[in-house]
């Protein structure tokens, strides 16, 4: 499962339609909460959007690409921050919001989420999550991944805490 | 010196970030590091042994397939590498159209103060008002988003 805070949820959709018609691309900085990337119960918890540079100058419109000097940065960045890479985004311009074969093809973080917007005439419509399973490049594959929109981030806290409490 | 691992590799050591190992040249670091985590090999070579084409690694700030000796650079102790899988993509042969355009997707639900709602309509009704958007009923409440 994805969570993540509303107002970063917002964020990713409106960068999206900030770049249409070109597609936008971006980091997603949390925590795995179960520690095990692939486990059915852990949750790719978002605390923090970074945008990033779309370097496919030469075809914006239908590919993105993050520089891997920029993914540097921004490992470093979230190291500082105690988080760690669990996922990315993008847009689709006046696609759905569905993994593409290029999206799979180059789909290397096994474990993380892959946040996909489509934004029609400029407004983005759906969102969508697709969490990377697999152990390696030869049985990786995307599943639909359910996203929990969290609207406070002390309500959130409570949840948790709660839980915990019934546990 | 310190290499950082991408999350995608840290089940194979053993969840660190950082590992520290020591050797004269990328190479030789890299050797050391797949001895000290086996598994990590497959992910990073190919079985031929060269560098798997969409993983990226940096010696500071510097893509290592660039440096004039590439993996037989010298490295120091204070020096820092980092692995970096590549990310790209885009709609470029699309998969099929998904089935219906909802606000949010399937299984997908929204946590407002403890309840969970699959919709922003069933939320919106559940609150028992007759507000037309998310925005205008934490407008209501007096929330900030």
């Amino acid at each position: 499962m994805l969570r993540i805070d509303y107002a970063d949820y917002e964020a990713l959709r409106a960068h999206g339609e900030e770049t249409y018609p070109n597609e936008c691309c971006g980091v997603l900085l949390g925590r795995n909460v179960a520690g095990e990337g692939n486990s059915a119960a852990a949750t790719n918890h978002v605390r923090q959007i970074m945008r990033a540079g779309n370097t496919r100058t030469d075809s914006a419109h239908n590919r993105y690409n993050i520089a891997p000097q920029e993914l540097v940065k921004i490992q470093r960045q979230a190291r500082g921050l105690g988080l760690d890479i669990v996922g990315f985004y993008h847009s689709h311009p006046d696609h759905p919001a569905q993994w593409s074969k290029t999206d799979f093809a180059e789909a290397h973080w096994l474990g993380c989420s892959y946040i996909i917007t489509s934004v029609e005439q400029g407004k983005a419509v759906t969102t969508n999550s697709f969490l990377l399973r697999g152990t390696a490049e030869d049985d990786k594959k995307f599943e639909d991944e359910a996203i929990q929109i969290d609207i406070a981030h002390t309500t959130a806290e409570t949840v948790a805490s709660n839980q915990k409490g019934h546990a | 010196m310190n290499i950082h691992i991408p999350t995608p590799l840290r089940p194979y050591t053993g969840g660190l970030e950082t590992v520290s190992i020591s050797g004269a040249t990328v190479n030789a670091v890299f050797q050391q590091l797949t001895a000290s985590y086996p598994e990590l090999k497959q992910h990073l070579f190919t079985p031929e042994g060269k560098l798997r084409s969409f993983v990226n690694v940096y010696l500071n700030d510097d893509d290592i397939r660039y440096l004039d000796a590439q993996q037989e650079t010298a490295v120091k102790d204070n020096d820092e590498l980092t692995i970096i899988p590549s990310i790209a993509g885009g709609t470029s042969c699309s998969s099929p159209a998904p089935d219906g355009a909802t606000r949010f997707p399937p299984g997908a639900t929204l946590s407002v103060q403890g309840a969970a709602y699959t919709s922003l309509r069933q939320m919106l009704s559940a609150k028992g008002a007759a507000y037309t958007s998310l925005r205008q009923m934490l407008s209501a409440k007096g929330a900030a988003l």
